[in-house]
């Protein structure tokens, strides 16, 4: 997977409540990633569960962009706008629909979200970035 | 329900109509994959072919949050449930609705309160 220089890094989680980056941080730790990966993996994750292609493994450098989605890959960038197309919704706020989903399935916001390690994401995570080493390999 | 806007309390209930009377035959199989439920944000039921709703719950992907394993599903088994006595029945949200769905969802479940919504 394809990881941000540090001055993205820094623009991308600071999109984000304090207390999600701080939950984020948890998890980054807990699967041993920088939590800019996490992020990406968790939106990978929730677009290929929705069968559109996340581009996790993508090289490409991003496009320039306004606002959050120009902190991610090419490839992740035209997943979640193909998302938004089609399901409706802001490209902005599809990345909030995965990455609350990555720290909380049932919650629908961020202000909603429960934060606390759920071991059950962290072993959901943990199989899909095996799954894409194993096809990356 | 009196501490929801009317508004809300109205869509809750006409979207528990919709959950309640779909048809068991048109409500998604329990599989492996959930390919039948839409990867979106939505409310969604365990529905029981003869028992009716037994859980209601929302998520921001459907497929996704029933695809992790869920703790009804658990329930159905001990409580000695054919697999295919118990199906899915769910509804989209658009953008607007899912800002609100935390209180659709509790609308719901206090009206029918479904045995194995607890949460």
């Amino acid at each position: 997977m394809q990881t941000a220089d540090s001055t993205t890094k820094a623009t991308l989680l600071s999109h984000f409540p304090e207390r999600i980056q701080v939950a984020l941080s948890h998890y980054a730790a807990e699967l041993n990633l920088p939590p800019e990966s996490l992020v990406q993996l968790g939106i990978g994750y929730f677009l290929e569960s929705a069968d559109i292609d996340a581009g996790v493994i993508d090289q490409a450098l991003p496009e320039p962009h306004q606002g959050i989605l120009a902190n991610f890959p090419k490839a992740m960038q035209k997943g979640i706008e193909q998302y938004a197309t089609e399901y409706e919704f802001p490209p902005e706020a599809v990345v909030e629909l995965a990455v609350t989903f990555l720290l909380d399935p049932d919650a629908s916001s961020f202000e909603e979200c429960q934060v606390g390690l759920q071991r059950e994401q962290v072993h959901l995570l943990q199989h899909y970035r095996q799954d894409h080493q194993a096809e990356a390999a | 329900m009196d501490d929801y806007p009317d508004f809300v309390v109205k869509e809750s209930l006409r979207l528990l109509v919709l959950l309640s009377t779909a048809p068991f035959s048109d409500c998604a199989p329990l599989t492996r994959k959930f390919n039948d439920l839409p990867p979106r944000p939505g409310i969604y039921a365990f529905k029981h072919r003869d028992l009716g709703i037994l859980y209601i719950g929302k998520s921001n992907s459907i497929r996704a949050r029933l695809r992790g394993g869920h703790k009804a599903l658990g329930w159905a088994f001990i409580d000695r449930m054919a697999p295919d006595d118990v199906h899915i029945a769910h509804v989209p949200l658009s953008f607007e609705w899912n800002r609100v769905s935390y209180q659709l969802e509790q609308v719901m479940i206090r009206r029918i309160q479904p045995p194995y919504s607890d949460r």
